[in-house]
């Protein structure tokens, strides 16, 4: 058919395949100018190479092979030199990057090399894009992406076409692969031709449309912290947040309630010394106004301190002395609350990364900056689980900060005067005329509400003009935790004791070896003063018996159970997945590799200081009068050292290459330097060599040492020497041959 | 196989076969490489079936071979009456010593030409294989050996399969290797029409090797030695023609041997105590494509071995020789 289009032949294959090779070396070089690695003689030697090669790919093959065997460890000795001199790591490994891909594109590549030219260019462009940070790395990273995806595609073609057959790639110390002789202009026209425009332009759209979309999540997601990312958090805030807040309104909690989703997870360091029932404290209400309780303003002021920004915290209270190894870890939920899930008291607490924070020791709360997005994970040193709380300062509050600050809120019964005779009565009949402890008065309040009111989620508010606790309080209608905790509050207040309303979590179950919380989990109850001058927990909800302190409800027992069935295994992956991200090592790390980094340079400040002693030591030494003892000094190790040489050259590689054969059968030394001479004979017949030469003889030996009985060898030193000696000759005749012809 | 090979007798046994394959080249012209092929053959110890039209020269091939090495040699026609007894032999009863006499059948011979061997019934065939494998017929309880060296020489016309008796698979696979003699040459069929040839039998052929010396290089072809990457190139071919999907069964373990013991007589015979890779490369589809079948079979004989051929040469294609 006339229309039919070419198909590209192996050759051209492998020409396209050399071509995006040296392009993409180029480009990942030149990736290295924008960076400041002191490199720029190598660069420009390495670009300078990069286009002879391409210009000419016949170039490789005039490498002499020992040149060839000799760079790579020249390179690693070049970078141990350059680390060592130098002691700057990165810069170090950028000009070893540079040299190895040099290295790459001037031989000849197999399968596994181009992938390597890949990997080293790649190194290149990220180190270069994440040190600058310029829109230039957008545009060499989209280049080099492309390119690497057409050497890829190219490889697979040129593997295809070769299947079966004799790998035409080329190989050091052999004649040039046949594709070496190339013209490009020829090459673009077939290209062109074998070209279907309509699959270009399908391919240059897709690629287009998936580096706009890659850019647009890039710009919209932020590489580290989602808060700063440009509208992503708004959405994510508003859909997710559901938890406490520092105001509390009736039947909050209870919406809570009904969320079955987790709201955080913790590992618990000796689950031995867990008691029966947890309560996770989050934040403290003191003030009741507008029929909801909140954090007031005054004591937010005076119990919090300034804003602060860091991933360490230093403890709060007078952490659990007993247990040196405790530490919980905790893994909060997005969209909870900004208030972190905590025990009481606790020695030190550790974030990831650093967090922006309030907190305030004498309430034993923290509140970061902003609501998060993403999971955040703390760890607490020593965190102890008693229902006390000591409290110095509210303990010896001045007279002025008891009236104005810290006392008020948490006295207050902030009713009209009638509503305040109807607690006073609800009091009287509490205590039966006694004057009754914290602790005492707490059990009986508890008891006289649990007699009165019903536990329920569904809370029924008799009607009238009194406020809705009041109203609740005198009815007998069931209620939630928040108005059992209201009321109790009230009550106390009444009777004189000062009284806040905590909101946080109850209990929570096992997974595997760490707890989950659920939001269902909310709940509001009471700390109490007492007179020892400690908040003491009252959870005052039916059907609790009037909980006080630490005193655990016996029918709450065993309340820790066991999550089980497939949720709970998916949910063991997720945590998983947390336990390998979640790193509080992270600064240790950082300052680790400051100190090898420190490390390093003062080794290396030792390693020049020694040479240049040494050379001067050297100096000296040889500006001293020659005499027949000094020159026996020196004559003596070379000659000992020639010997050596000799000797080893003579028996002592044979004998190596022996005893690796005797203890390795399948990587038998001698065969396979015998198989590889025989290779390159044969690759030279293959691309033609024509001389006078005489192989015939050598070639036979060989094969006897690759494929004959180990008895019948001959010794195989002398044998490699004339194999090379003969394929040098050879090589030679080939040349002049060929040159005559020209 | 592991014993060392002397050079010398490699050397006397190369010298041997290059005068014995000079002979054969002035009567079969042309045809080198099948005579390289029958020549490992012999060497290897096995047989060959020859499958031809007829007329190119395979009972000439066979006659001048055993002439050159001074060797008996008979021709059977095989028939659809032949009976075994007329392969083998058969005993009668001899009023002189008042006995039963061994008489023996046209199969004791050095070089045999059983030709168009698929005319014969089954049970004729199989009296002949049985000779093949073992050497030696069995009358009346007792062995009789044939000659030694022995080997035998079968044809069949792949085109005419008209009141033939095909040879099973397990049958083929007794067979060393199957070859093709081809029209010669036009150069070559000159120098035979010039030539006064009336019948095989009026060839003049001296005899330039003994029974003796072949016997010694079977022997020797025994220790020729193979590495381990020729033995696991051996068995990568062998491995692969069991899991391709066009065949409906692999080669054997006999296959297998078979291939290795003609690598081995190859090298014999090219002076070297080792084989090379070249040595089993040459030797793949003669040794390996009669012991194949297809999955879906052609109505076509010609075009069914094609087939074989063609799917042999892509898996040899795709398992790389050892360097």
């Amino acid at each position: 058919m006339a229309n039919e289009r070419p198909q590209l032949s192996g050759n051209e294959l492998q020409q396209l395949r050399w071509l995006l090779g040296g392009s993409l070396a180029l480009v990942s070089i030149w990736a290295v100018w924008y960076l400041d690695a002191e490199a720029w003689p190598l660069l420009g030697l390495a670009t300078v190479a990069t286009f002879l090669v391409l210009w000419r790919p016949t170039l490789p093959s005039r490498i002499p092979v020992w040149l060839h065997r000799l760079a790579f460890p020249a390179i690693l000795a070049g970078f141990a030199f350059d680390f060592y001199t130098f002691g700057q790591v990165l810069p170090s490994l950028v000009r070893l990057a540079v040299m190895l891909l040099a290295y790459r594109v001037v031989s000849y590549r197999k399968r596994r090399d181009d992938l390597q030219l890949i990997l080293l260019g790649l190194f290149l462009i990220v180190s270069t894009g994440v040190l600058t940070v310029s829109i230039g790395f957008a545009v060499q990273i989209v280049v080099f992406t492309a390119l690497a995806l057409g050497l890829l595609l190219t490889r697979g073609l040129v593997d295809v076409a070769e299947s079966g057959s004799e790998s035409t790639d080329g190989a050091a110390g052999n004649p040039p692969p046949p594709w070496a002789q190339v013209s490009w202009v020829a090459l673009f026209g077939r290209v062109a031709r074998a070209s279907d425009w309509r699959v270009w332009t399908f391919a240059v759209l897709l690629f287009a449309s998936l580096v706009g979309v890659s850019a647009g999540l890039f710009l919209a997601i932020p590489r580290f912290q989602l808060e700063s990312s440009l509208f992503l958090d708004r959405w994510m805030n508003r859909r997710s947040v559901t938890g406490f807040t520092d105001t509390l309104r009736f039947g909050e909690v209870s919406d809570i309630q009904n969320d079955e989703s987790i709201a955080f997870r913790v590992e618990v360091g000796d689950p031995r010394r867990l008691p029966e029932t947890l309560y996770w404290r989050m934040i403290v209400l003191d003030e009741y106004r507008d029929q909801s309780f909140r954090l007031s303003k005054e004591l937010k002021l005076a119990g919090f301190g300034r804003l602060l920004t860091d991933w360490r915290l230093p403890g709060f209270g007078f952490p659990d002395q007993s247990a040196n190894t405790t530490q919980w870890t905790f893994y909060v939920e997005p969209g909870v609350s900004r208030y972190l899930p905590l025990l009481s008291d606790f020695r030190g607490l550790v974030f990831t990364e650093p967090q922006t924070f309030r907190a305030s020791a004498q309430l034993r709360m923290i509140e970061l900056s902003r609501d998060p997005s993403t999971m955040k994970a703390f760890r607490v040193d020593r965190g102890a689980m008693s229902g006390t709380i000591r409290d110095p300062l509210f303990e010896h509050r001045s007279p002025m900060a008891a009236g104005r600050v810290l006392g008020r809120t948490a006295l207050e019964v902030p009713f009209p005067a009638e509503e305040q005779t109807v607690w006073a009565r609800a009091v009287a009949e509490i205590l039966g005329g006694k004057k009754l402890p914290a602790a005492e008065f707490s059990r009986a309040a508890a008891h006289w509400l649990q007699a009165h009111h019903a536990y329920s989620l569904q809370s029924r508010l008799p009607k009238g003009p009194q406020d809705p606790l009041t109203r609740w309080a005198m009815s007998d209608e069931p209620g939630h935790c928040e108005l059992f905790a209201g009321a109790f509050a009230m009550l106390a207040r009444t009777a004189g004791f000062p009284t806040r309303i905590v909101g946080g979590f109850l209990g929570g179950t096992w997974n595997g070896d760490y707890l989950i919380v659920r939001n269902s989990g909310a709940h509001a109850w009471c700390e109490i003063f007492d007179e020892a001058g400690n908040w003491v927990r009252v959870d005052p909800t039916a059907p609790a018996t009037g909980q006080v302190g630490g005193e655990q409800r016996p029918e709450l027992r065993g309340a820790l159970v066991a999550e089980t069935g497939w949720i709970a295994r998916l949910d063991r992956l997720r945590m998983f997945w947390y336990r390998r991200i979640v790193n509080f090592e992270q600064r240790d790390q950082v300052n680790l590799v400051k100190a090898l980094r420190a490390g390093t340079e003062s080794s290396s400040k030792q390693v020049r200081f020694w040479l240049e002693q040494n050379v001067q030591r050297f100096k000296r030494w040889l500006t001293q009068p020659w005499n027949l003892g000094r020159i026996a000094s020196v004559a003596g190790p070379i000659a000992m050292g020639a010997w050596l040489t000799w000797f080893w050259r003579r028996t002592g590689r044979d004998w190596w290459l022996g005893w690796r054969a005797s203890r390795s059968k399948r990587s038998d030394p001698i065969r396979r330097e015998a198989g590889r001479w025989l290779e390159r004979f044969a690759s030279a017949r293959r691309h033609g060599w024509e001389s006078p030469v005489a192989t015939a003889g050598i070639e036979a030996v060989l094969q006897r040492l690759r494929y004959g009985a180990p008895q019948s060898w001959p010794v195989p030193e002398p044998v490699f020497r004339q194999a090379n000696r003969v394929f040098k000759d050879w090589r030679r005749a080939a040349r002049r041959s060929s040159e005559n012809r020209a | 196989m592991s014993d060392f090979v002397p050079q010398a007798a490699v050397t006397a046994t190369q010298r041997a076969f290059e005068r014995l394959r000079t002979s054969m080249r002035q009567t079969i012209k042309g045809k080198d490489d099948v005579i390289e092929h029958v020549l490992t053959c012999l060497v290897a110890g096995g047989h060959v079936l020859m499958e031809d039209l007829p007329g190119v020269g395979k009972t000439t091939l066979a006659y001048s071979l055993a002439r050159s090495m001074d060797c008996t040699f008979s021709r059977i026609q095989f028939t659809s009456d032949l009976l075994p007894s007329d392969v083998t032999g058969v005993s009668i009863y001899d009023e002189h010593v008042r006995e039963f006499i061994f008489k023996r059948g046209p199969v004791f011979a050095n070089i045999v030409l059983a030709d168009e061997i698929n005319r014969a019934t089954p049970k004729t065939q199989s009296a002949l294989l049985e000779v093949m494998d073992r050497a030696r017929v069995t009358i009346d309880g007792e062995p009789h050996t044939v000659g030694s060296p022995f080997m035998v020489f079968a044809t069949q016309n792949p085109v005419d399969y008209e009141g033939t008796f095909p040879l099973p698979e397990s049958q083929m696979d007794r067979f060393l290797m199957r070859l093709h003699m081809g029209y010669p040459q036009a150069p070559d069929e000159m120098d035979i029409l010039r030539s006064a040839r009336i019948a095989y039998d009026t060839i003049e052929v001296n005899a330039v090797t003994s029974a003796g010396e072949v016997v010694e290089a079977q022997r020797l072809s025994h220790q020729v030695f193979v590495e381990d990457s020729v033995l696991e190139f051996i068995l990568k071919i062998v491995a692969a023609t069991r899991t391709e999907a066009e065949f409906k069964a692999g080669v054997s373990v006999r296959g297998g041997l078979a291939l290795r013991q003609a690598a081995q007589a190859r090298a014999l015979l090219h002076g070297r105590d080792f084989v090379l890779p070249d040595d089993v490369h040459h030797l793949i589809f003669p040794v390996l494509a009669h012991r194949l079948a297809l999955t879906r079979p052609s109505s076509d004989a010609r075009e069914e071995r094609q087939a074989i051929v063609s799917a042999l040469k892509r898996i040899v294609g795709a398992i790389p020789q050892p360097v």
